[in-house]
C-alpha cells in the first residue's frame, strides 16, 4: 500500500493534479476534465498497465501528413472560432494522438552528458516561459485588467479570430505534433 | 518600457531563447544535443509521451475551442 501510495506522486502525476486544481481554481470546467483525465491516464501506467495500447508507434507517410495539416487548416478557415467545427476536428485528433503515443516502450537509450544538459535546459525554459504566463494570468486577476497582464491567450485572441490566423496556427500546431511525437523522426 | 510591453518583451526573449537553443543543439552538438535527439531519448518513456500529448493537444484545445477564462 505504502509502494503504490509513493508510485502515485509520479512527477507526470503531480504536475497534471496540480494543473487540474489550478483549473478548478480558474473555474474553467473544460480544463480540469482534460487535465484529470489525463492524470488518470497517467497513473494507469504509473500502475502498470502496459497491456493498454499497441506493439508499435504507426507511421505516417508525408502526402498523409500534408494532407492532414491541409485539410484542417481548410475546416478551420471557414468555420467559426469555438465553433462545432473546431470541436470536431481537435476531438480527431486523440485517437491519432492515442495510437502515436500508446506502444509499447523501445529499450531506452543511454543518454550523454549533452542529452541530460540539453533536456535540464530545455526543461528550466520551459518552466521559465510558463513561470512569465503565470505572473501575467496572476497579475491580471490582482488588477482586474488582462490589458496591463497580457497572457499569451488575451495576445492571440485577436488573430485566431480571423480565419487565415486560425488556419496558420493548427497548420503549426499540428506541424509541432508531428515533430513532438517522432511520426517520421528515425529510431 | 509599459509593464504589458514588458510581459510582451518576456513572451518574445522565451521564444527567442528557444529558437537560439534549438540552433546551438545543432551547430554545437557537444554542448548540448539536437532537441531531435532529446526527444527521442525523453519520449521512449510512455508516460512523457502520454503527458506531452496531454500538453500539446490541450493547447490546441486552449486556443481554438475554449473560451479564455476572464
Amino acid at each position: 500500500m505504502k509502494e503504490r501510495l509513493v508510485r502515485s506522486f509520479n512527477p507526470w502525476v503531480v504536475v497534471f493534479v496540480g494543473m487540474a486544481l489550478f483549473h478548478s481554481w480558474r473555474g474553467s470546467i473544460q480544463d480540469i476534465v482534460i487535465f484529470g483525465t489525463a492524470s488518470l491516464l497517467i497513473l494507469t501506467q504509473v500502475f502498470g498497465l502496459y497491456s493498454l495500447g499497441f506493439r508499435k508507434q504507426p507511421t505516417f507517410s508525408v502526402t498523409a501528413i500534408s494532407a492532414t495539416v491541409m485539410m484542417s487548416a481548410a475546416l478551420l478557415y471557414i468555420s467559426p472560432r469555438h465553433g462545432l467545427v473546431n470541436f470536431l476536428v481537435l476531438l480527431a485528433f486523440v485517437p491519432i494522438g492515442y495510437a502515436l503515443v500508446m506502444y509499447q516502450d523501445r529499450a531506452h537509450p543511454v543518454p550523454s552528458k549533452q542529452d541530460l544538459r540539453g533536456r535540464l535546459t530545455w526543461a528550466i525554459w520551459a518552466l521559465a516561459f510558463a513561470a512569465v504566463e503565470l505572473v501575467a494570468y496572476l497579475g491580471s486577476k490582482i488588477v482586474g485588467d488582462l490589458s496591463v497582464y497580457p497572457t499569451i491567450s488575451v495576445l492571440l485572441d485577436p488573430i485566431l479570430d480571423t480565419p487565415i490566423g486560425r488556419a496558420t496556427f493548427v497548420a503549426l500546431w499540428l506541424i509541432s505534433g508531428v515533430y513532438l511525437f517522432g511520426v517520421r523522426r528515425k529510431p | 518600457m509599459t509593464l504589458p510591453q514588458l510581459i510582451v518583451f518576456g513572451y518574445l526573449f522565451f521564444v527567442a531563447i528557444g529558437i537560439a537553443l534549438a540552433a546551438i543543439g545543432r551547430l554545437k552538438p557537444d554542448l548540448i544535443s539536437p532537441l531531435g535527439q532529446i526527444l527521442n531519448f525523453v519520449m521512449s518513456h510512455r508516460i512523457t509521451r502520454i503527458a506531452l500529448f496531454a500538453v500539446w493537444w490541450w493547447l490546441g484545445w486552449h486556443f481554438l475551442v475554449g473560451v479564455t477564462v476572464r
